[in-house]
């Protein structure tokens, strides 16, 4: 905390410094060093002025064009704080947006003159969406055409190798085994890059470079795919040309060359070469033909193809010598195929794009429909959007200590991690499938939903494998009946009386082993009548935590896929699901303040500063207080500032312990009884006891007035929130980035308004909304930025 | 002021790699041989750094038999006549050119695994590179023509990893997690008789065309990420027509290692990374070595040693298959280390038996043998970071002997009953100050490494350890 002292106290010495430095000297950038200057004694003075300055210190001596590193790092923190919306304090009057953004264009232009190296792409980054003026964006005025800048985007790691199965299927490689690696000891074909977890949204198109490694391992799956197709072309008809060329080696005329790597493009990339280009390329093949066997020249050329930067990147840039336009529609049909369902454009949407059937706003929304509509094509992506905005996909990444299970009083021990956390990621998974296969009211459903899943996603996989051994029967029958013989469907009987009563079949996934201890968690009655008691008595110690009050569920509706009612007293919505509590807790504990962050950030739109790297983030180690006692330390005046727009959002949740259970106390350690335990024996473990806790918390500074206002608890907080237009606007623009892969600018307003225009008209379908974003000026057209 | 704060941007970096010439690489070379010219010896600083998941303990791990663990005092004790406790004991024919270093701290408590908070010294995002690491920083300041070296071991984990070292913030250094993969590019396929460097690079440099055709297109920020691109063709390029030479005149075959049938388990996959590393440094192809044994967080098994998980397992888990004596709370662990150091000094034997001037190659290398999670799963802020290092830098480093700042002794109750650890004192330096001190051993002196710029903690909190330096 004093560390956080002499942070703030540094940061008034900076804002002090920044007003009172020297005029303008010939040299500057004129307009933009008075910018700056205007804008800190229009706001900054009264409070950093000469007498009594905050902070109690006075620097006069700052120059508007800083040369000295400690000017320079002075500089570069008031630029921090006016850019993070720090400064000045929110009790002030706030500067108009404008005026803040040309001061800090200002301060920015002095300190690149300065020599100051500014990380770009670090702007671009998803944690900067929210910095973009909400009310400026749903303004209905347009600030500059839409477009995206051109660029590149690493493609995903499922993109990645989806070209590559394109390829296997296509050229008839027979690299499933390398593809699909079960056992197999040849080295597989993967992504040479992952996509870690992160608590923004981990795919935007600004975010990652290709390291050497994985350039290196790239290129190493190019010579393994090289070689299989090298051994193809003899018996491919589609590379024909190459074959000739292959034959003719060094012999190869230009014409043969030529048409060769037109041939090589066509196929592999599905790109048509210019004449320069086919001329360059097949300059390159005859190099290689004269430097080695063909056979080898052959496999080195192909690889140089499929080291072409398409196989790594979807590339947007405006069609021909446009400055701004719509993409070519080769690359429209790929941005499109990619953003919905992270593979390669299928057979349909390619033929349009080739076809020129991409040209008109009307032309793409066909496709983009038809693809959201069609229940055969695979859209991870939509899932992979609510997932990645709500977060909880990160609680299988938060480890439970066995013995902070056991003291919380639930079986689940040491196996937390390694099991129910996947299970309640699951069945959150389930939940929202469910909710956009309905695709009505999508975000208030989401938010306030009673409906949950109980092991959904072996419910999902017994009706895949029922299917797998329906089929199988019906062949079967047909070919017995087709050869005159009798059916005898005695082993299909065993198969589905093993899928409902064996080991690990429904009826064990039901009410079995441990997942009887899921239903605890879940706070759903036991199908087995006797556990409680049993779970009681084995106890040996006070009970501290509620009986289950959701009735057993029904085995036929489970195994149906249905979801089931929640307690309403105890559920509603994503975030009292398991696996978002748990994703949004700690390792020890819940954590109020992340729960409140994600709230004031994903359904508010706000900013939240980072943690400063000097200080030291902890509450007090007294686990014999409460979570709200122990966040005393947060609202002393230096850390309220940034808590002040978490703690109230996040304590409403204190009805859940940190396994994701709704609970009716809160379980600390008896420090009494636990000192004189351990005076006696030093080993002894620690004796818990309950405390009650409350929920209450407030929404403030939210931007929408009627919003504002305490909160009695969880439910109350979400069912407000879930009513609020402003939490669907800010739902809207995180959809925009997800799909996009960029943050919204002011330019993309009437995109947006358009968007949550069509999300309303709908009744709330999400379908709508993502139609509406792909066929906006936004995600269709590109623009070359004038400093090119 | 941090010194590599103008080191590390990549872009400087890459350029410095790229020209050859530039004044990265130039600067090595100058001292090179202006040492030359006083007559001097000069053979390169090697660095390995061979870092594991849950914790490295003080009792049994570390602490020399006899040793307290707790003390008020600076502590400096030869260990000479100390018997070195079973996790390290195969570093006992190093004992001479040994270090246990104990006192050292972070500020922050870490949790399943340091991440680039181990090798950094910066507190935050684990899973996000915040700065330059000390490996990096390292080999930046003594590049070869693999600048850093970095090797991955887990249980079927990824292919490649980004776990404990960058360049700077935002850029971080994959680990090579496959033997195999790390072998060929080191050493090119298995018995290859053709120059496949030379066809490679070939190629390479044939493709930047493409690279350069869409970067002409893309203006805006994001053009950035296609000189990433471009720089990673043209140093892998570069590199392979070193590796090129080097195949032609017979040095890659000559210190190839001979890689196992089989890798698959944990410490199958651990033999062959310090087998390749070995190979590598003799060869003289790196003289900065990282091998990230659990990828920065936990270890999912360790196969090879047990079937416990890794989890479990740092949390004081008892595995039944491993040997009766270490059916133990941390037994696996401490099996495990000891397999690690027997890997690690079988590569300093390798090393201690390639001549070197008047010596040997181990004379001008350091091991450092750490954990990326202090001495715990669940370290504490201010728990003792315990450090093993084997070797003296060409004499600058002093060694035999045990340094601890003061450090007081704690129970920890868990999963596998009361533990005692060490936590060290408020006031005794950051774990920055031995990447501090080991930038001094190199010849590249600075005040210290990664120093927070609003730092209001004493320099020498972050200063070279006196302790550890021969004057």
């Amino acid at each position: 905390m004093r560390l956080l002292k002499q942070y703030l106290l540094c940061v008034a010495l900076m804002l002090l410094v920044a007003i009172v430095g020297e005029p303008c000297r010939a040299g500057e950038p004129g307009t933009d060093a008075k910018a700056a200057r205007s804008f800190l004694i229009a706001h900054c003075v009264r409070c950093h002025g000469k007498k009594n300055p905050e902070g109690n210190v006075s620097l006069l001596a700052l120059p508007a064009d800083p040369k000295t590193p400690k000017d320079i790092e002075i500089w570069k923190r008031v630029y921090e704080q006016l850019d993070n919306g720090q400064m000045p304090p929110q009790d002030s009057k706030q500067p108009p947006s404008a005026d803040r953004q040309l001061a800090i264009a200002s301060i920015k232009s002095n300190l690149k003159a300065a020599g100051v190296k500014f990380d770009e792409l670090k702007e671009l980054a998803p944690a900067r969406g929210n910095w973009v003026d909400h009310d400026a964006l749903f303004s209905g005025k347009a600030a500059g055409e839409a477009g995206t800048p051109s660029r590149v985007w690493r493609l995903s790691p499922v993109s990645y190798k989806q070209f590559f199965i394109r390829l296997n299927g296509q050229l008839s490689l027979n690299m499933d085994h390398i593809l699909f690696p079960s056992a197999s000891q040849e080295t597989p074909i993967i992504a040479p890059w992952n996509m870690p977890r992160k608590w923004d949204f981990t795919d935007y198109s600004s975010l990652y470079r290709i390291s050497g490694a994985e350039y290196e391992h790239h290129l190493r799956n190019c010579t393994t795919v090289a070689k299989r197709i090298g051994g193809k072309i003899n018996g491919s008809p589609s590379l024909k040309n190459l074959k000739v060329a292959l034959s003719a080696g060094k012999s190869a005329k230009q014409e043969q060359l030529e048409a060769a790597v037109a041939e090589t493009y066509e196929v592999l990339l599905r790109l048509p070469l210019d004449p320069a280009a086919r001329k360059s390329q097949a300059k390159q093949l005859a190099k290689l033909f004269e430097s080695m066997d063909a056979p080898l020249a052959v496999e080195q050329y192909m690889i140089s193809v499929l080291c072409h930067p398409e196989v790594l990147y979807r590339i947007e840039r405006p069609d021909g010598d446009a400055k701004r336009g719509p993409m070519p529609s080769r690359h429209m049909a790929r941005a499109i195929a990619f953003t919905l369902t992270d593979r390669e454009p299928d057979a349909v949407l390619w033929e349009a794009a080739v076809e020129g059937r991409l040209a008109t706003n009307e032309e793409v929304r066909k496709q983009v429909e038809r693809i959201l509509n069609d229940p055969a094509i695979p859209k991870p992506r939509l899932l992979g959007f609510v997932q990645e905005y709500f977060g909880y996909p990160a609680a299988v990444d938060i480890a439970k200590c066995t013995a902070t299970v056991d003291e919380l009083q639930s079986e689940a021990g040491c196996g937390f991690q390694m099991g129910f956390a996947g299970e309640f990621v699951a069945d959150t998974d389930r939940l929202i499938e469910w909710v956009l296969e309905s695709d009505k009211d999508v975000l208030r459903t989401l938010l306030t939903t009673r409906k949950s899943f109980m092991r959904g996603n072996f419910v999902k996989n017994y009706h895949k494998r029922m299917a797998t051994i329906l089929e199988r029967k019906k062949q079967s029958a047909e070919r017995a009946a087709k050869e005159g013989k009798p059916f005898d469907d005695k082993n299909f009987q065993q198969d589905l009386k093993k899928l409902l009563d064996g080991p690990g079949g429904a009826k064990d996934a039901f009410q079995g082993g441990p997942y009887s201890i899921l239903h605890a968690i879940y706070g759903i009655q036991s199908p087995d009548p006797k556990r409680w008691d049993h779970f009681v008595s084995n106890l040996r110690r006070p009970l501290l935590i509620a009986k289950p009050r959701v009735p057993v569920l029904d085995f036929d509706d489970w195994l149906s896929g249905k979801p089931y009612d929640a307690h309403p007293e105890e559920r509603m919505g994503i975030l009292t699901q398991s696996s978002w509590l748990v994703a949004h807790g700690s390792n020890f504990d819940n954590h109020a303040i992340r729960r409140g962050r994600w709230i004031r950030e994903r359904l508010l739109g706000g900013r939240i500063l980072e943690v400063p790297i000097t200080v030291n983030a902890m509450l007090p180690d007294e686990p014999h207080r409460g979570l709200r006692d122990r966040m005393r330390v947060t609202r002393e005046d230096y850390c309220w500032k940034c808590h002040q727009k978490m703690d109230p959002l996040g304590l409403p949740f204190e009805q859940f312990d940190h396994l994701g259970r709704y609970r009716t106390a809160e379980i600390v350690v008896d420090k009494e009884k636990t000192d004189k335990d351990r005076a006696k024996n030093s080993q002894s473990r620690r004796t818990m006891t309950s405390i009650p806790f409350d929920t209450t918390g407030a929404i403030t500074d939210s931007g929408d007035p009627k919003l504002d206002g305490p909160v009695k608890g969880p439910f109350d907080l979400m069912e407000r929130l879930s009513q609020s237009e402003r939490v669907e606007q800010v739902f809207v623009r995180h959809v925009f980035r997800y799909f996009l892969g960029r943050n919204e600018t002011l330019a993309d307003g009437p995109t947006l308004v358009a968007a949550h225009k069509a999300y309303r008209d709908s009744n709330g379908s999400m379908k709508a909304l993502v139609a509406s974003l792909l066929t906006s000026e936004s995600f269709l057209y590109r623009t070359v930025p004038s400093h090119k | 002021m941090n010194p590599f704060q103008e080191m590390n941007h990549r872009r400087t970096f890459l350029k410095g790699v790229s020209l050859g010439a530039g004044s990265l690489l130039f600067e090595p070379l100058l001292q090179k041989v202006a040492a030359q010219a006083a007559g001097r010896p000069t053979a390169p600083k090697r660095v390995i750094f061979l870092v594991f998941d849950n914790g490295l303990r003080e009792i049994g791990g570390t602490l020399p038999e006899g040793v307290p663990l707790a003390s008020n005092e600076l502590r400096q004790i030869p260990l000479r006549g100390l018997n070195l406790p079973f996790d390290i004991e195969p570093f006992a024919p190093f004992r001479d050119r040994l270090t246990i270093l104990h006192g050292l701290r972070t500020n922050n408590a870490v949790d399943h695994g340091g991440y680039f908070t181990a090798l950094s010294g910066i507190a935050g995002n684990k899973h996000s590179a915040l700065g330059i690491s000390i490996d990096a920083a390292i080999a930046q300041a003594n590049p070869g023509v693999f600048p850093l070296l970095g090797l991955g071991v887990a249980h079927g984990g990824p292919t490649t990893a980004y776990c404990s070292s960058a360049w700077g913030a935002g850029r971080p250094i994959a680990m090579q997690c496959r033997p195999e993969m790390a072998y060929e590019s080191l050493f090119g396929s298995v018995g290859a008789t053709r120059n496949d460097f030379a066809t490679r690079r070939n190629l390479l440099d044939f493709v930047t065309n493409d690279v350069r055709r869409v970067r002409g297109e893309i203006a805006g920020p994001e053009r950035e990420l296609l000189d990433a691109h471009l720089e990673a063709i043209e140093s892998l390029s570069r590199r392979n027509g070193q590796l090129s030479e080097q195949f032609q005149n017979g040095t890659l075959n000559r210190h190839a290692p001979r890689l196992p049938e089989r890798m698959t388990s944990v410490t199958e996959i651990a033999a062959a990374q310090c087998d390749i590393a070995a190979a590598a440094l003799v060869a003289g192809l790196t003289n900065v070595v990282t091998i990230s044994s659990g990828l920065g967080g936990l270890m999912a098994r360790y196969s090879g040693i047990c079937n416990g998980d890794g989890h479990g397992l740092g949390h004081g888990g008892v595995d039944q298959t491993v040997e009766v004596n270490l059916r133990r709370p941390f037994g696996p662990l401490s099996l495990y280390h000891n397999y690690l150091a027997r890997q690690a000094a079988r590569m300093l034997t390798r090393l201690q038996e390639t001549r070197e001037g008047s010596g040997t190659m181990l004379d001008n290398t350091l091991l450092v043998f750490m954990s990326d999670s202090a001495n715990q799963q669940h370290s504490w802020p201010g728990a003792n970071w315990p450090f093993v290092l084997v070797g003296n830098l060409g004499g600058t480093l002093r060694t035999g002997q045990f340094v601890s700042y003061p450090v007081s002794a704690q129970a920890a109750g868990g999963d596998g009953g009361n533990q005692t650890f060490g936590t060290a004192h408020r006031t005794n330096p950051v774990i920055n100050a031995l990447y501090t001190t080991l930038l001094h051993a190199i010849g590249r002196p600075c005040d210290a490494f990664n120093r927070p710029a609003s730092s209001s903690e004493a320099p020498r909190i972050y200063g070279p350890l006196p302790e550890l330096l021969n004057s």
